[in-house]
């Protein structure tokens, strides 16, 4: 199992210090921008965004190695989508390559075409647009900050305590799944050896089934552990972090909106 | 059976969440989070994969019941679009659609003796819907070509009609309930299976269609989707009930106190 490489770092940089709140609306304005319908001209609108996230990455200090396992990750849906794209697309007309011909209903098979690939570019800014914000949150802003923000948006308390907990116990699944793994090599049952499909269907077993026992009696101790320490008195709980928002954060997220507001007056006004 | 393996977790407080404890839906959660690292299956086509998150969410509402199951699957769609956001790249959308609907819909069909008069009519809503977007809403207006018909029909039918018919048939409203918790293995593994196909393959039509909308999918391109997942989706859900039996068996005979609403 890979690591996750999108955790955070304790940085102190602007974008570290940046309220968790104006963080969160850059990532669901985010969402808003790539789910609006696309057109190959849209492409500036595209780049604005994507460079904007570029300059909040290079402000945030994040290292290069985690926007090339980013880019790693992605290379697959790229070259699936300038293919896809490049011989199916409804208006392209000039042929970049010719294999034959294979007409079928609105597309000639047989053709890669300029605007096709030039289409399915403009589809992968769009992805590229839509995976660098959610990083970007999640590499500069500490747990307590996101629990704390997630109660400002009124989001009931056991379900914040159940995403933060959920959080802080992927670690132990990592060393738990890493155990689990390493006893059986012990017992010549190689799960990295084995090939896509017999992995499937026969790999997982031998690890999930004592995983999940393991896990649940793990969650009764945590359940004891919730009770004794009062979890679900009626009383108001404290925060871990008390945030403050402060002039900077109002700029900053002036300036979000403002981008937000350029890009969609380019794609609708224009 | 001792006396431990016959206690239901069942009492109604602030830290059970549909019967089952919040420690347990959380750690749940977290495991749904943290398999969404791990491929199962390449996408048709290339350019990603599904994660074996996807199968965790859906036997949740199994171990956990089906409210419990569909909360766990929800929180560990977050943290999966949080340590692994390239599983997970439409974000929300991703967590509603890749991992919180595979536990809602499963969850449907165990309860489906009772609901199949909410699950019939949801199916072919989804299927219609399914059938619509994106090649006849938003159409040509959003770019997207004509798609041959009554062939795209038929296809897109196979994914929603054989679960409505499972679903208003005694198979789904008598037989698939008893043989789930049933203590034939046969029957079990049929049950279960049975379940998740049914769930899955409607699931498979609103988790495709965001992501057809995104990458703008020709007419040509979605009718070979259609029938290059139809395989696939057996396939998954097949994975999903072999993977399923041993931890339920496992569970049954570890002595944990058990939770309404679970098959074990």
């Amino acid at each position: 199992m890979r690591a996750p490489v999108f955790r955070y770092t304790h940085l102190g940089t602007p974008i570290h210090r940046l309220h968790p709140l104006v963080k969160f609306l850059y990532v669901m304005l985010t969402l808003v921008l790539v789910m609006y319908p696309i057109r190959i001209t849209d492409i500036p609108i595209l780049l604005i965004w994507l460079g904007f996230s570029a300059v909040l990455w290079l402000i945030a200090r994040i290292e290069l190695r985690r926007f090339t396992t980013l880019m790693k990750i992605l290379v697959g849906t790229f070259i699936f989508l300038l293919l896809i794209q490049g011989f199916t697309y409804r208006g392209g007309h000039t042929p970049l390559i010719t294999f034959g011909h294979l007409r079928l209903w609105e597309a000639d098979l047989g053709v890669i075409t300029r605007e096709g690939v030039v289409f399915g570019l403009v589809l992968c800014v769009r992805i590229l647009v839509a995976t660098s914000s959610l990083p970007l949150f999640v590499m500069t802003t500490p747990t307590s900050g996101i629990m704390t923000a997630m109660g400002k948006l009124r989001i009931p308390q056991t379900a914040t305590f159940m995403f933060v907990s959920a959080l802080s116990f992927t670690t132990l699944l990592f060393e738990m799944w890493g155990s689990i793994v390493d006893a059986q090599k012990l017992r010549a049952f190689d799960i990295d050896s084995m090939n896509v499909i017999k992995r499937a269907f026969k790999a997982y077993i031998p690890i999930l089934t004592p995983l999940i026992l393991l896990l649940f009696r793990k969650a009764n101790d945590f359940q004891i552990a919730m009770e004794t320490k009062g979890f679900g008195a009626p009383i108001k709980p404290t925060e871990i972090e008390v945030l403050t928002a402060r002039p900077a954060d109002y700029a900053w997220l002036a300036f979000i909106i403002a981008v937000f507001v350029t890009c969609t007056v380019l794609k609708f006004g224009g | 059976m001792s006396q431990q393996t016959e206690k239901v977790s069942s009492r109604k407080t602030t830290g059970r969440i549909g019967g089952a404890s919040i420690a347990w839906v959380t750690l749940f959660g977290a495991l749904i989070g943290v398999t969404a690292l791990i491929p199962i299956f390449p996408y048709v086509g290339g350019g990603g994969y599904v994660p074996l998150a996807t199968p965790f969410a859906a036997i949740a509402p199994l171990l956990l019941g089906p409210i419990g199951g569909i909360v766990a699957a929800i929180i560990g769609g977050v943290i999966g679009m949080f340590i692994a956001p390239a599983a997970y790249p439409l974000q929300l959308v991703d967590v509603i659609i890749g991992a919180a609907s595979p536990a809602i819909l499963v969850a449907l069909m165990i309860k489906n003796k009772s609901l199949w008069m909410i699950n019939a009519p949801l199916f072919i809503v989804i299927g219609i819907l399914g059938w619509l977007v994106p090649f006849y809403f938003p159409g040509a207006r959003g770019g997207f070509g004509k798609v041959p018909e009554p062939l795209y029909f038929i296809l897109a039918a196979l994914y929603w009609i054989p679960s409505t018919i499972i679903a208003v048939t005694p198979l789904g409203t008598r037989l698939m309930p008893e043989w789930i918790v049933s203590k034939k293995r046969t029957q079990r593994y049929a049950g279960i299976f049975l379940v998740i196909l049914a769930a899955m393959l409607v699931w498979w039509i609103p988790w495709t269609r965001p992501y057809w909308y995104l990458y703008n999918f020709s007419s040509e391109l979605g009718v070979a989707t259609h029938l290059a997942y139809s395989w696939w989706v057996v396939a998954l859900s097949a994975i999903t009930a072999v993977i399923t039996i041993p931890i339920i068996e496992a569970l049954e005979r570890s002595g944990l106190p058990k939770i309404e609403g679970s098959i074990w």
